[in-house]
């Protein structure tokens, strides 16, 4: 009896051996391996990238609160984040929406990016963008057949406010093309070289490294380029065609008065210009875009066009080349 | 030490949980020990909803542990088997074993240091159990209503060796996986012992494992403890106290208390009436505790309970997708099927003990799977294996039972002989 008893005990035995003898091999295996490191080597043995990203938060002023902002919805590393540089005060973030539209008093201002790769201190714009190349409103750009080596695109931006703003579009060249594109009015220039198709995201950030409410650029090339850009709402997914400028309309542009819309006022030029709109008149200042309310035809030496956002999220844009 | 390998850490879990757990007198080193994790734990608790200094209490468990070993008899414990060398040899070759990746290996599961060291850390640096970080003021605290047992007595070797980081914890975790192994070597059977130090979900599971942060192993010790306390049937104040860690350790601690408690009326008949403070003291102080802090990202069952009869439809597929890890060889071998086995043998001799502690803790988990939020499959295979740990005491206990004819005259069960007087 007794031995079959112990029979017994010995399957049982076995049954649990045979599974979890290469697994503690494995742990021990491991443990040969990292034997010879300090504790914060084997832990970015272990770990990866993830733990040097750790460690460079380590290293921030305790007393600066971090806000972890997640970019990916399924990681889970603010977790331990939090678990690696306790006792430093985070907050959590389950996307970047919710830290824009949270108190901005009360936000920590020192934003750490989490997941999808190493955790790390970044910009609004730097997170922003992490997550806009990601994606596109437009799906297929077709560019129109005429090629210019100097134009104007009237209006641009890159912004969030209740919503995302930005500029999506292409430019190509058959030849390579050394295309000079100059934000205004701050006068802040990017060279690209062209050669086939170059697509924009966002415009704005891509070139220019910044985040801008409104402004427009200018475009130079040493090789005739084909382009189009959009103006887009991220969140509606809605895309508005921006027209490229060659010149000024010579000629009163009869936009209607409308308190629900605004009117934009571009000089293009290098000096300062009169500019009418309705009843009111502005001198406005070299290489200026400017916002103004809706309130009738426009006259002067300038491009102007007038936008409206409607119910649905889409903006809808009068430009003058829309009116009769 | 140069080289990460913290001896500090490993003495002080060594030392501090056996002389604690000496407080209700001496008793062989794994319980001892076991005793000593729970009392440190529900004693730092308990106080410290009074904010009585941590360091305090445990220099004062301590020093009652001293005085309770010192005048204390050795324990007169009911005759044990000897191990075979064999058996043995098969239980300290896995642990002496696991001592190697405990003292190197970082740490490096999911809820140990996400939810329970992140806690010990808390609670370590602000010396309260409802400090800020409690209050979602230093980060926001997942899984704030846990219970905090486990991860004051990770503070306990934190503050005791002046360090937060999880190296010096480590030791914690594999000792009381030892402590249960030696236990259960003891109050079943040396090869019972054996087969559970080398049981996968026990030894080498990255989740739940010796090698994790999960209150999980801890939690099954306690309860094992409270089974082998009921087989005994001699103390229902130890028998008590071991349920008050049960509550204090994890949150699925209440609802067995209440299946151990109605499985030891029968046991201790009027006597039961002793076993009753100390798990009401760990409840109330619990509850109390948790009306102060809030609730973050935890599923609140209790508030789901009502929906049970709703639910009822979800009973099926809760035993079945339960039921198939039972058959997880790579987990438990055979040895939840020998279990079963055992148990329904058990069960046709009337020997009910062991069936109803079993059929009970699966019970309140088949009734959390019914009304979780979370579809019940995913659910299941988050947590069953772990939740099957618990169970763990009193399943060998009835795997011994049934192959080792003697095991009925060397415990001397309640249903077999005379109560003590």
């Amino acid at each position: 009896m007794r031995r079959w008893r112990e029979a017994i005990f010995i399957i049982l035995l076995a049954s649990v051996v045979i599974p979890a003898a290469p697994r503690l091999a494995e742990w021990l295996r491991l443990a040969w391996e990292l034997r010879p490191l300090p504790m914060a080597a084997r832990r970015e043995a272990v770990f990866g990238d993830f733990y040097l990203g750790v460690e460079a938060l380590q290293r921030l002023p305790l007393l600066k609160p971090l806000a972890l902002i997640r970019v990916s919805p399924k990681t889970q590393d603010q977790l331990f984040i939090n678990y690696y540089i306790y006792p430093h005060r985070t907050s959590t973030y389950w996307n970047r929406w919710m830290y824009a539209t949270s108190d901005e008093k009360r936000r920590p201002e020192t934003i750490v990016q989490v997941g999808e790769g190493i955790p790390r201190v970044v910009s609004y714009a730097e997170l922003r963008d992490f997550e806009l190349r990601k994606s596109r409103v437009l799906r297929k750009i077709d560019l129109p057949q005429q090629s210019r080596t100097a134009f104007a695109i009237p209006l641009v931006t890159s912004i969030d406010g209740v919503e995302t703003y930005t500029i999506e579009g292409a430019m190509a060249s058959d030849e390579e093309a050394h295309v000079t594109l100059t934000l205004q009015r701050d006068g802040i220039v990017k060279i690209l070289t062209i050669r086939g198709r170059v697509a924009f995201y966002d415009l704005v950030y891509q070139c220019f490294r910044r985040m801008q409410f409104a402004a427009w650029v200018q475009v130079s090339s040493d090789k005739p380029v084909r382009a189009a850009f959009w103006f887009v709402n991220r969140n509606a997914k809605t895309a508005a065609p921006i027209p490229l400028i060659d010149a000024l309309v010579d000629r009163p542009m009869a936009f209607p008065s409308d308190p629900t819309a605004h009117l934009w006022l571009l000089n293009l030029g290098e000096s300062a210009t009169k500019v009418r709109a309705g009843d009111w008149e502005w001198n406005l200042p070299p290489r200026h875009l400017s916002m103004v309310d809706a309130t009738g035809t426009v006259t002067g030496h300038v491009y102007a066009f007038l936008s409206r956002k409607q119910p649905n999220g889409v903006t809808q844009f009068i430009w003058p080349e829309d009116l009769k | 030490m140069a080289r990460g390998f913290e001896v500090i850490g490993l003495i002080i879990t060594a030392l501090l949980f056996p002389i604690a757990g000496c407080i209700a007198g001496r008793r062989p080193l794994p319980e001892c020990f076991l005793f000593g994790v729970g009392i440190v734990g529900a004693a730092m608790f308990v106080l410290g909803l009074f904010h009585v200094p941590f360091v305090f209490t445990i220099v004062l468990v301590v020093v009652a542990g001293l005085l309770g070993f010192l005048v204390s008899r050795p324990p007169s414990s009911p005759a044990t088997q000897q191990p075979s060398n064999f058996a043995k040899i098969a239980m300290i070759v896995p642990l002496a074993l696991l001592a190697i990746p405990t003292a190197i290996v970082p740490l490096k599961d999911f809820d140990g240091r996400v939810f329970w060291l992140l806690k010990a850390k808390a609670l370590a640096n602000e010396r309260a159990i409802d400090g800020p970080f409690f209050h979602n003021q230093v980060v926001d605290s997942p899984r704030n209503h846990y219970p905090l047992l486990i991860p004051l007595d990770a503070a306990a070797i934190m503050i005791a060796t002046g360090d937060t980081d999880d190296h010096q914890v480590r030791w914690l975790y594999l000792f009381t996986f030892a402590a249960l192994v030696f236990l259960v070597s003891r109050k079943a059977h040396p090869w019972c012992g054996a087969i559970l130090a080398w049981t996968p979900q026990f030894a080498t599971n990255g989740d739940g494992g010796a090698l994790s942060a999960y209150s999980d192993i801890a939690f099954a010790a306690f309860l094992a403890a409270a089974f082998f306390e009921l087989i005994d049937a001699r103390s229902p104040v130890r028998f008590g106290m071991w349920l008050s860690f049960l509550a204090l350790a994890k949150s699925e601690g209440l609802p067995i208390d209440i299946v151990l408690i109605s499985v030891a009326i029968g046991v201790y008949r009027t006597r039961i009436i002793r076993a009753q403070a100390p798990p009401v003291i760990a409840t109330a102080a619990l509850i109390f505790w948790r009306s102060r802090v809030p609730m973050t990202d935890e599923e609140n069952f209790l508030a789901e309970l009502p929906t049970l009869p709703a639910r009822l439809h979800r009973l099926v597929p809760a035993i079945f997708e339960s039921a198939k890890h039972f058959f997880f060889l790579s987990s438990w071998g055979l040895l939840w099927i020998a279990a079963l086995i055992a148990i329904v043998v058990l069960a046709r001799r009337k020997e009910w003990l062991a069936p109803a502690t079993v059929v009970g803790v699966f019970a309140v988990y088949i009734a959390a799977y019914m009304v979780t939020v979370w579809p019940v499959s995913d659910l299941v295979n988050a947590s069953v294996d772990r939740l099957l740990m618990h169970m763990i005491g009193p399943a060998l206990f009835a795997i011994a039972h049934v192959t080792d004819a003697s095991a009925q005259n060397r415990y001397s069960p309640p249903e077999y002989s005379q109560q003590p007087a």
